[in-house]
């Protein structure tokens, strides 16, 4: 009973955070998002450690990293300039920091060796979460349904941002607000469940959410019930098959993703040779 | 309604769009800005929504800005950014205020407009599912779908068919007789001019001759034609 209590306060959480997170990264063409924050959070990470900051300061890193993090709501554009294409100029920004904060992070590797379990960071510790990081799961949960529940409808308006804003609405608080999301969701995610999994769950159980054609507020609900499936699908059958935990539930989303696209292709197949 | 005084714009150092334009849209009344493409005209309308903000010069409004609605169709009507909104959700962006207070008034509006558009069929669709046409009734539903003060309609009948067109030219009809201000920019000369009591012309210092003809023709019909000089 204690062992499904603790797996439900883990995965619930983190399915809401992930669901959420992952349709705005999603609907916003943010894909690098995830892998950019993640590869980024080693530099603060490293110098955290270099310094002994954890230890001497003695609170979680996310409030440690946190700092380094955030001006990356301020970094990614709402609008295109001139000359560049969105998708160009936010990705190209993203993928800097990626390289910026990973190489930092990797020079003080270099300069203190074995300072760190690079393992626990590649596949994190899902069914190893310490009680201080659930309090924050459940916190920062909160807080972003919250925000998400003040702002679902300016969220959802955002690619219009020029109608928007001739409407007398601020798509730039907006804008960063859902970066916010996005980032905090990342970093917290990081933490749980590792890079490994961080970059499938924000992104497959969204894709196999948009393949059912609706409304967006049914996007954002399916993609937190997909979370919730895989996730749970993934933690049952790692104890089944004793392997460790994050790679088999990226492998099982994975695997139903797959399953969902061939489905998906045989039912259209099958629907245009009835037209014929 | 509101004018230009002296209204310098650059898009970069090197590319000076407007050095010294001046004009005003009369209230109640209907403008069509005529042009070349690349002569300015989606940019006037970019400045007069605050869109863009001019390097020099004065955009001054009769009445205060904020207390304006302004409705905006843009000339880019692809949205592929939003390819994830219903056609219902795209239309209701203009009523977000009434979105949580009053529903049913929500739908009311959007079946109405949807109706005169002919898109009842396509509103549950996604952006992403639609032709340009459709995509193109979907963004005059959005416009349409509330009241506004001023309506700016950028290339308003690109992409629709004919009788997207008429269904068009009737929706303007009906808001000229509620007196409201609208102002359109377009290619398309052959009925829009028509609709139109002012037009204005966006052309190169010497480039008159090429709108000569047309602006006789509307100078004999009384409408009141003013030609701005841009530089190219």
């Amino acid at each position: 009973m204690n062992l499904f209590f603790y797996f439900f306060s883990i995965l619930v959480p983190l399915s809401v955070l992930s669901g959420i997170a992952g349709t705005h990264i999603h609907i916003r063409g943010y894909h690098s998002l995830a892998g950019g924050v993640a590869h980024f959070f080693f530099g603060p990470f490293g110098l955290a450690y270099l310094f002994n900051f954890l230890t001497k300061l003695n609170i979680p890193l996310l409030y440690l990293v946190l700092p380094f993090v955030l001006p990356l709501i301020f970094f990614i554009p709402l609008k295109p300039s001139q000359n560049k294409s969105f998708d160009e100029q936010s990705q190209a920004r993203i993928n800097i920091l990626w390289s910026l904060g990973m190489s930092v992070g990797l020079l003080i590797i270099f300069l203190i060796p074995s300072f760190i379990n690079l393992e626990s960071l590649l596949f994190g510790r899902i069914l190893l979460v310490d009680n201080k990081t659930i309090v924050l799961l459940w916190l920062f949960a909160l807080i972003l349904v919250v925000l998400q529940v003040m702002f679902h409808n300016y969220f959802k308006y955002l690619p219009l941002y020029q109608e928007m804003q001739v409407e007398g609405y601020r798509p730039l608080f907006y804008h960063r607000i859902q970066l916010f999301i996005c980032v905090v969701s990342i970093l917290l995610i990081l933490q749980a469940v590792g890079i490994v999994l961080l970059v499938t769950i924000l992104t497959v159980p969204t894709l196999v959410a948009s393949r059912f054609k609706g409304q967006y507020t049914m996007l954002l609900v399916l993609s937190i019930l997909f979370e919730f499936v895989f996730l749970l699908g993934g933690v049952v059958l790692s104890f089944w098959i004793d392997v460790q935990t994050s790679p088999v539930i990226a492998t099982f989303t994975l695997i139903v993703f797959l399953g969902v696209i061939a489905s998906d292709t045989l039912l259209k197949h099958r629907r245009m040779k009835k037209n014929i | 309604m509101f004018s230009f005084s002296e209204v310098e714009f650059r898009y970069s150092s090197k590319h000076t769009l407007f050095n010294n334009i001046g004009f005003s849209i009369p209230k109640a009344k209907t403008t069509l800005f005529i042009g070349d493409n690349g002569s300015g005209k989606s940019t006037v309308f970019k400045l007069a929504l605050g869109l863009l903000k001019p390097q020099r010069g004065l955009i001054r409004f009769t009445e205060k800005r904020k207390s304006l609605r302004l409705a905006y169709l843009k000339q880019d009507t692809f949205f592929h950014s939003a390819w994830y909104l219903s056609v219902g959700e795209f239309i209701s962006l203009r009523l977000l205020p009434l979105m949580r207070t009053n529903r049913s008034t929500v739908n009311d509006k959007i079946e109405r407009i949807a109706r005169h558009f002919d898109i009842q069929d396509i509103l549950h669709k996604q952006l992403s599912a639609l032709s340009l046409g459709q995509l193109k009734r979907a963004h005059l539903s959005q416009v349409f779908v509330d009241d506004a003060d001023i309506f700016f309609l950028d290339e308003p009948t690109v992409y629709l068919d004919s009788l997207g067109k008429d269904k068009l030219y009737a929706k303007i009809q009906e808001e000229q007789k509620k007196h409201i201000t609208i102002i359109l920019c377009s290619h398309e000369f052959s009925h829009l001019p028509s609709y139109s009591d002012n037009i204005i012309c966006l052309t190169g210092k010497d480039q008159d001759s090429v709108y000569h003809d047309f602006i006789t023709y509307f100078q004999q019909k009384n409408k009141t034609v003013t030609v701005e000089h841009i530089h190219y």
